[in-house]
């Protein structure tokens, strides 16, 4: 489609006061760009030496994985040597004993052979699901110690992946890497001996494709993994846009694009389907390049050992065995070059998490911190100034004070600091300078757990958790009874609602659950908060528009909420500003006005503006 | 059955590509299968005797079987991917087609993600069907064929003796298979828990933080965690108990041959090159064995996803054009309904008897609490769902007569939930009509007051943003989405709650743009803020499904029902600082006047 850069003539229109334009500053900044995952994977012994560091529980169960990988590799390369064997003595001297005790140890080589696998594979599963363990919880307690300034920064989606996707790729570099690729060389090596061993010279001739099978193994299909890589982005490629296309579906209707979007669509389909074959072009030629490689190596052996067999110089039973041990070398072979890669990753993922590990906490208690005694609730700011970014203040020369009980609104443009007051109120940041103080106590020398408990948190779009909600609630007060929880869904008028689904409280919501309007999310966020009964309430009003019926029940309960509770409330609605006992007017990180609604609206400055400007023109 | 023909019949559009594979995998397994043969030849004709010219002979033949084997084998491979990547193509390009002209009905009932998981993944499962999965079984049956057939050709008493042991295999096989993948789907099914814990603590970090509840999300993912290992360990102990054992079956019988046919060559009934064909070809028989249930079960997956991917091909779209539809001509946007009556599901009606009648270029308003029908009362205009009684039309056409394409060209929605797509700003507000000019990009833009912000960033309208709208708030995503809208210029323009979040002043200066950016169209607005509404034409209440009460708003206002008591909530307050700030604007021009 074509769509000219914009005009000249659109540059000069003049900026809008537009609320939602102002917006920079009160947010905190997100990284610009993913550039922890360009992190390539080099071979780093500190690192390395960490990782092992987490397999110090389990050194003997390491040395057992190693001890059966061993006794596996000798059992699996001794077989075709008792085939030899057999072909050489009983088969051909007719001795019925020694076919009987050669058939029985290749029996027992059998079993051992399977046993030993069965042993390893378990062995190496349960350490592997040990570390992985073990490695998550240490990744999720420190992701729950990490200050919500790491969550601002950080999307969640890249976290995620670190402790699931980047843990796995380590846990498969000290299992699978370093166990597996032992055994494979053990094989080999195992292999390369009994062919010398039993005839050094066809050995030496044979291994002549050896330069070919390495070639193969770690040329062609390196190449085939970024054939199959660029496959998978083309596939995801191609179903974000049907994914986005199912979602989007209503408006594609209304604006009848459906000719258009199937054109695109085809296009992402068919760019898929060329990568992939050329993906599967590679793979389809991997294996039949290997065999051929394999047959020169079998004419190799019969050609020159069948030579030597007729000259009595190479026994039948060798060159079976040869015939046999040629075509094990190269699933090994290529085993150790697809780990090769594997490591590689595994040692980005490690660095990854290693650097989530080291981030610091920003919020930490200070050495000597006392838990906060239960408060009365007096609130005092005096001179705060704070950034979330250095040198780029958002809150300067804040100063006020909220006695027991009082509800302060706060209201302003976005960005002129509003919910940056909160975030420091709960020390959900720390201030640059100046006290914030709760009945006298500096919140930066009391505990933050103390602290938060008396603080209740209403935000504006209300998170809950999957589970029932029954559980939602109670997760402001962990020790609540059945009762307790009706009684506050009840006060917040959510009770009916709840009573009217087939599972009553047990009502599945979150993700997987019932989808609740965003009005009874908030009801259910007020009883949350009313249950953890905290002496402060700090509540973000919504914006979003609810019905008028639903907005009279949330002004009930948002009453009955505060009442009797020192509520700091980012004020949305009039009649919360009305019943407020201060007004607080922010602009650009300041307090420019404060005063209750009438005297502020008697003074005529920024708070009148503020509300009679939308109006004015009207009329 | 009728499945299984379908996903043939979809590869048979292919059938050049499809008979190049199964031509090419007859003759890769016919050769594979020769090669031991080969060496029996050569071990007893060439070696034992000591025939040089006949050992040259048959390397050679055995290096020219090995490469045809190789070429075939790779075609076979080839076209195998060839086919089903096109069919796969072809199954997906309908999927996406008649996903997007199904109607609401049926996207309202179906979770966005499910649709996903159906193009995704099974028609990845079935599109190879018709070659890779018909191959495989083939395969199986034509290898145990001709193996059997050369086992009893080079010894039938060793073949009695050692091929009972395949048949107690192939049931340890079908036991493991019966117990794994169960095991797998629930670790599947926990590792998915496992996510949400963690999603749900890092995206209520907030929450968390704030009830300090930190050790009580960390207990909650210790247990799930817990629970992933316990599982994962329970298939790793069928894993290793299976796989040993089957392993020891194939030895075993290995074992058999070795002593029964060591015996046989020593009473010299047996030469030593079928002894060391026939262990050979017993073990090539092990591997299709463990795989055959597998193989089974890939056909019952393949009409699982089959049925679920024609399921939804099939399913027919509740609104459709008629036959013999016409297209609806220029409208001048006049729009009647006549005793409408319409519900989501048989028996709960959302809307009843619904009358109303539109002028051109009027401004209709529609107020009502939650679930009264307002956005409904839109969607039958559309024709987005079709009417259980009664009529809809525009210029006198019933919206059911015409094509659903003609109608909705005519027709601007800008819907409640502003879905913006991962895209430039200019892309997106051109959506509706991909050769818009940028002046009249702009010119939308402007209308819906969302070209401002647009300039504020650094590249303007190239700015691209995320999945969703990602990356502007709720009131640019909705103006930009009304910028979508008013670029069409539809004689008839449904603003559905639009205007929800953004706030009051930018939203009074859109509907001050739109009289003159829309003075033609017939305009339909739902909305919840009364100062948007006043100045409609006509304002409809609605309760229950219901028009309760119609008129301006100075009537309803006389009349003191409902939207008497939205006013009270919403409105009154405002029109206080109204007048508080006509009297400053007064104060201040006394004032200057005084000063003057």
């Amino acid at each position: 489609m074509k769509v000219e850069p914009p005009m000249a003539k659109g540059v000069n229109q003049p900026l809008p006061p537009a609320s939602d334009s102002r917006a920079k500053s009160d947010t905190p900044p997100r990284e610009p760009a993913d550039d922890e995952e360009q992190i390539r994977g080099e071979f780093d012994f500190k690192i390395l030496a960490r990782l092992f560091g987490y397999t110090s529980g389990f050194r003997l169960q390491i040395a057992g994985a190693v001890v059966v990988t061993l006794i596996n590799t000798a059992a699996s390369v001794l077989r075709p040597y008792l085939l030899k064997l057999a072909i050489d003595g009983p088969l051909v001297t007719g001795d019925l004993r020694g076919l009987d005790i050669l058939v029985v140890l290749y029996l027992i080589a059998g079993l051992v052979l399977f046993g030993a696998m069965g042993a390893r594979r378990w062995i190496i599963s349960w350490l592997g699901q040990q570390l992985l363990f073990s490695l998550r919880q240490a990744l999720f307690v420190h992701l729950q110690r990490l200050s919500l300034g790491f969550y601002d920064r950080n999307r969640a989606g890249r976290i995620i992946t670190r402790v699931t996707s980047d843990v796995r790729d380590i846990n498969r570099l000290i299992t699978e890497g370093i166990v597996s690729t032992s055994s494979d060389l053990f094989v080999l090596v195992g292999i390369l001996f009994m062919m010398l061993y039993m005839h050094w010279q066809l050995a030496l001739l044979t291994f002549i494709v050896f330069p070919g099978l390495i070639a193969v193994a770690f040329i062609f299909k390196g190449k085939s993994r970024s054939a199959w890589r660029l496959a998978r982005e083309d596939r995801s490629v191609m179903n974000g846009y049907f994914a986005e296309s199912i979602l989007g579906v209503r408006v594609t209707q209304a604006y009848t694009r459906q000719a258009e979007n199937l054109r695109r669509f085809q296009a992402l389909s068919d760019r898929y389907v060329g990568s992939t074959l050329k993906a599967n072009g590679l793979s389809a030629a991997f294996s039949p390049t290997v065999s051929i490689i394999n047959a020169v190596a079998i004419v190799i052996i019969i050609w020159f050992g069948g030579v030597a067999v007729v000259q009595d110089t190479v026994s039948l039973g060798v060159l079976v065995a040869f015939l046999s041990y040629v075509q094990r070398f190269f699933q090994p072979l290529q085993s150790i070059s697809s780990r090769f890669n594997q490591m590689q990753s595994a040692m980005a993922a490690s660095e990854r998490v290693f650097a989530l590990l080291d981030q610091e906490p920003d919020i930490v208690n200070a050495p000597a911190a006392k838990s906060l005694p239960a408060v009365r609730g007096q609130v005092r700011f005096d001179n705060v100034a704070f950034e979330y970014v250095e040198n780029t203040p958002v809150l300067h020369g804040i100063s006020l004070e909220a006695q027991p009980g009082e509800l302060i609104a706060i209201v302003g443009h976005t960005g002129a600091g509003k919910t940056s007051i909160i975030n420091v109120l709960c020390r959900f940041y720390d201030i640059k300078s100046g006290a914030v103080t709760i009945d006298g106590y500096n919140i930066g020398s009391v505990t933050v757990e103390s602290l938060r408990e008396q603080i209740g948190l209403v935000l504006q779009e209300p998170f809950l958790f999957s589970g029932t909600v029954k559980e939602n609630i109670r997760y402001g007060r962990l020790d609540a009874t059945d009762e307790e929880i009706v009684a506050a869904a009840k006060a917040v008028r959510l009770h009916e609602f709840v009573e009217a689904q087939p599972f009553r409280y047990e009502t599945l919501v979150g993700e997987r659950g019932t989808q609740l309007s965003i009005g009874q999310r908030q009801l259910l966020s007020f009883a949350r908060a009313l249950i953890a009964d905290p002496r402060i309430l700090v509540l973000d009003e919504a914006t979003s528009s609810v019905d008028t019926e639903t907005e009279q029940q949330i002004q009930e309960a948002l009453a009955l909420l505060m009442r009797g509770r020192t509520s700091f409330v980012i004020a949305h609605r009039l009649s919360t500003i009305q019943n407020a006992d201060q007004v607080i007017v922010m602009d650009r990180g300041k307090i420019v006005e404060q005063g209750t609604h009438e005297e502020l609206l008697r003074q005529r400055g920024d708070y009148f503006q503020l509300y009679t400007m939308q109006f004015a023109d009207q009329e | 059955m009728r499945i299984l023909r379908r996903l043939v019949a979809a590869s048979f559009k292919y059938r050049g590509f499809a008979l190049l594979a199964y031509g090419a995998w007859l003759v890769s397994t016919a050769l594979s299968l020769v090669t031991p043969t080969l060496f029996k030849e050569i071990i007893d004709n060439g070696l034992t005797p000591g025939d040089l010219r006949y050992i040259g002979f048959m390397s050679g033949i055995i290096l020219v079987v090995s490469l045809l084997a190789a070429l075939f084998l790779f075609g076979k491979a080839f076209f195998t991917a060839v086919t089903s990547q096109k069919t796969g193509y072809d199954l997906r390009a309908q999927l996406y087609d008649h996903l997007q002209n199904l109607s609401f009905g049926f996207h309202d009932r179906i979770q966005a993600g499910e649709m996903i998981s159906v193009a995704l993944s099974d028609i990845e499962l079935v599109q190879g069907f018709g070659t890779q999965a018909i191959i495989n079984i083939l395969d199986t049956f034509l290898r145990y064929a001709i193996v059997l057939a050369i086992m009893f050709w080079l010894s039938g008493e060793l073949a009695l003796w050692s091929l009972p042991l395949l048949p107690i295999l192939g049931v340890i096989a079908w036991f493991y298979n019966k117990r794994v993948r169960p095991a797998y789907s629930w670790i599947r099914q926990q590792r998915e828990r496992v996510v949400i814990a963690l999603e749900e603590a890092i995206n209520g970090a907030r929450v968390v933080k704030a009830f300090v509840r930190e050790s009580h999300e960390q207990g909650k993912f210790e247990k799930e965690g817990r629970e992933l290992v316990r599982l994962m360990m329970r298939a790793v102990n069928v894993n290793a108990t299976f796989g040993p054992l089957m392993n020891m079956i194939a030895v075993l019988g290995v074992v058999i041959v070795l002593w029964l046919g060591g015996r046989f060559v020593i009473d010299g009934e047996l030469s030593i090159g079928a002894l060391v064909a026939f262990v050979t070809y017993f073990q090539m028989l092990v591997g299709p064995t463990q795989q055959l249930p597998g193989i089974i079960d890939s056909i019952a997956t393949s009409v699982t996803s089959g049925e679920r991917y024609y399921g939804v091909l099939d399913t027919r779209s509740p609104v459709r054009d008629q036959t013999g539809a016409h297209e609806l001509p220029p409208t001048s946007g006049h729009v009647s309904l006549q005793d409408v009556t319409f519900g989501y599901e048989r028996g709960y009606p959302v809307l009843q008897e619904v009358n109303l009648n539109a002028a051109p270029g009027k401004m209709i308003a529609i107020v009502g609490p939650t679930g009264s029908g307002k956005s409904t009362l839109l969607y039958l205009i559309a024709r987005f769902y079709d009417v259980q009684a009664g009529s809809v039309k525009i210029d006198g056409h019933d919206v059911r007569d015409v094509t659903q394409d003609s109608l909705r060209q005519q027709i601007g929605v800008a819907l409640q939930e502003p879905l913006l797509f991962a895209d430039t700003m200019a892309n997106n507000i051109a959506y509706g009509r991909p050769d818009a000019t940028m002046d009249e990009i702009v010119a939308a833009a402007q209308a819906a007051q969302a070209h401002d912000f647009i300039m504020e960033f650094p590249d303007g309208y190239q700015h691209r943003i995320g999945e969703r709208g990602a990356g502007l708030s709720g009131g640019q995503r909705q103006r930009t989405a009304l910028a979508r809208t008013l670029l069409l210029r539809c004689p008839i323009l449904m603003l559905d709650d639009a205007t929800a979040s953004v706030d009051t002043e930018t939203e009074y200066r859109i509907y001050e743009g739109l009289k003159a950016y829309a003075r033609e169209s017939t305009k339909f607005v739902v909305a919840q803020r009364v100062s948007t509404i006043k100045d409609a034409d006509l304002i409809l209440v609605m309760e229950d499904g219901r028009i309760v009460d119609r008129g301006t708003h100075a009537e309803l206002l006389q009349r003191e029902g409902f939207y008497t008591r939205i006013y009270d909530i919403q409105l009154r307050d405002q029109e206080h600082m109204a007048a508080l700030a006509r009297e400053a604007a007064r104060g201040s021009h006394e004032g200057g006047a005084a000063h003057g």
